[in-house]
């Protein structure tokens, strides 16, 4: 009789230990799960710029320095062993430069009105939109994440089991000023 | 303001008049009525006699009230029939208003919004397209019924305004944006928005969560609060296949006229603001932009 209420209270701090850790390895599960979301939109958008830059190059010659670098950064991403955060800062670059691409495409009518460049223009939107929308997700799961090691008292379990926090997704400068899809595309 | 020309000038003053006409007409059954009913009851009361006179006396005196009642219904038909749809094919010509039909039950059903009704029933369909977007919205009554050994009572699930538009995006899963309530223990999870003033104001669900922050954008989630404001009503959207559901929940009664007051064009003016405000919900939520994937 004597011994059930100590196994009593080992059997409860038990289940509450295990509870928790599965709950932070859920958390852990869901940022990776996120974040490999971000890289399939990446991939797609990635697949995409050749035939973006094949169809710019021959109405807009005088946009070579822009194609250039959207070539180069686009050679650094397929690099092997890349580490995250080089990824991220290539990432980031490229969307700089294809939306500085676009804004000067109003000067091409002749690409304007090409069916193909529409078509890629419309396709961009859409992976850029997709891509938005996976930061924000892998954000909220590196919240949800984050909150779980700082709380008491699934930090204790956190620091024992060895989690780490993870670093917030930075979003690209385009997307801190909100611009809006519509303004970076003229409208077809 | 919107002009008005002749005809529909004329078409109001020929209401005004039945308006008129009618009123006179009620009043004066009243005063027969009235009277009569309480003739009936003093001999009543004097005689100690009830039985089928109770009846009658109860006829007499419900008798101006469904007189009420039924000029009322004649003057909406006409209202609506003869004034505000062909104003409203003139001013927007791609929109078709039917007074008496309203939004299916099964479209009311595959928003997954409320529960299934028991009754249902509604009216002022309006329906057509807006720029490019394809939308149809009606008043809406959703009722669960409640039985018991004696009676049978009805409560209300959804009253308001109900609207179903083709969304400007291609979605394979589903969202929910509730001002209340939500989608608890079911396939749907929370998903936990940046802006704090609309995670105050809404719950989202969805079955994926990368999908509902693709549909519920900073701008659109600003633009949600602000609707919800203008409508002051209770708002609830389902984001399911090809379309948004908008569920305006408000106890007023929409696209009705107030037939206490005299008709004027200033009258026809507001309900012809508050059909215009619905329609102008696509723009507000920028349906009408196309400039992803789906045309």
């Amino acid at each position: 009789m004597g011994l059930l209420m100590p196994i009593g209270i080992i059997g409860f701090a038990a289940i509450l230990v295990i509870g928790i850790y599965n709950s932070l390895v859920g958390r852990r599960n869901q940022v990776r799960n996120a974040y490999s979301s971000i890289d399939v939109m990446l991939k797609k958008r990635f697949d995409l710029l050749p035939n973006l830059i094949e169809t710019v190059k021959q109405y807009a010659s005088h946009e070579k320095k822009v194609l250039q670098n959207i070539v180069e950064l686009r050679n650094g991403l397929n690099k092997p062993d890349l580490a995250k955060e080089e990824k991220v800062a290539l990432e980031n670059q490229l969307t700089k430069q294809i939306n500085g691409l676009n804004l000067t495409v109003e000067n091409y009518p002749d690409l304007k009105a090409n069916e193909n460049f529409l078509n890629l223009q419309r396709n961009l939107t859409e992976i850029e939109s997709q891509l938005s929308a996976s930061r924000r997700t892998y954000n909220a799961s590196v919240l949800d994440l984050n909150n779980g090691l700082e709380k008491f008292p699934s930090n204790i379990i956190g620091n024992l089991f060895n989690f780490n926090k993870e670093v917030f997704f930075e979003a690209p400068v385009a997307e801190k000023e909100n611009i809006n899809v519509k303004d970076i595309f003229s409208n077809p | 303001m919107i002009e008005l020309d002749s005809s529909f000038q004329h078409e109001i003053e020929k209401l005004e008049k039945e308006r008129k006409k009618q009123n006179e007409f009620a009043k004066k059954v009243g005063y027969i009525a009235y009277p009569v009913a309480g003739c009936l009851g003093l001999f009543m009361w004097w005689k100690s006699v009830g039985g089928f006179l109770f009846v009658a006396l109860g006829a007499l005196i419900s008798i101006p009230t469904l007189v009420k009642l039924w000029s009322r219904n004649h003057l909406t038909y006409s209202f609506k029939n003869n004034l505000i749809a062909p104003l409203l094919n003139k001013l927007r010509p791609g929109v078709i208003y039917l007074p008496s039909a309203s939004i299916q039950e099964q479209i009311f059903n595959e928003s997954n919004l409320f529960s299934k009704p028991d009754r249902y029933k509604g009216e002022d369909l309006f329906k057509g397209k807006h720029d490019k977007t394809l939308f149809s919205f009606s008043e809406i009554h959703a009722e669960k019924e409640h039985k018991s050994k004696n009676s049978t009572t009805y409560s209300t699930i959804f009253k308001g305004v109900f609207m179903v538009a083709d969304f400007n995006k291609h979605i394979k899963n589903e969202t929910y944006v509730f001002t209340s309530g939500g989608k608890w223990f079911s396939k749907f999870k929370r998903v936990k928005l940046e802006n704090p003033e609309f995670e105050d104001n809404f719950n989202v669900y969805s079955d994926n969560q990368i999908e509902a922050r693709y549909i519920l954008t900073p701008s659109l989630m600003a633009k949600i609060i602000k609707l919800e404001k203008e409508f002051n009503a209770q708002l609830f959207m389902s984001f399911i296949g090809r379309n948004v559901y908008i569920a305006l929940k408000n106890n007023e009664n929409f696209f009705e006229p107030d037939f206490s007051q005299e008709l004027s064009s200033s009258l026809v003016n507001d309900i012809v603001r508050e059909i215009d405000s619905c329609i102008e919900i696509i723009d507000e939520l920028d349906l009408n932009t196309r400039i992803w994937t789906k045309d």
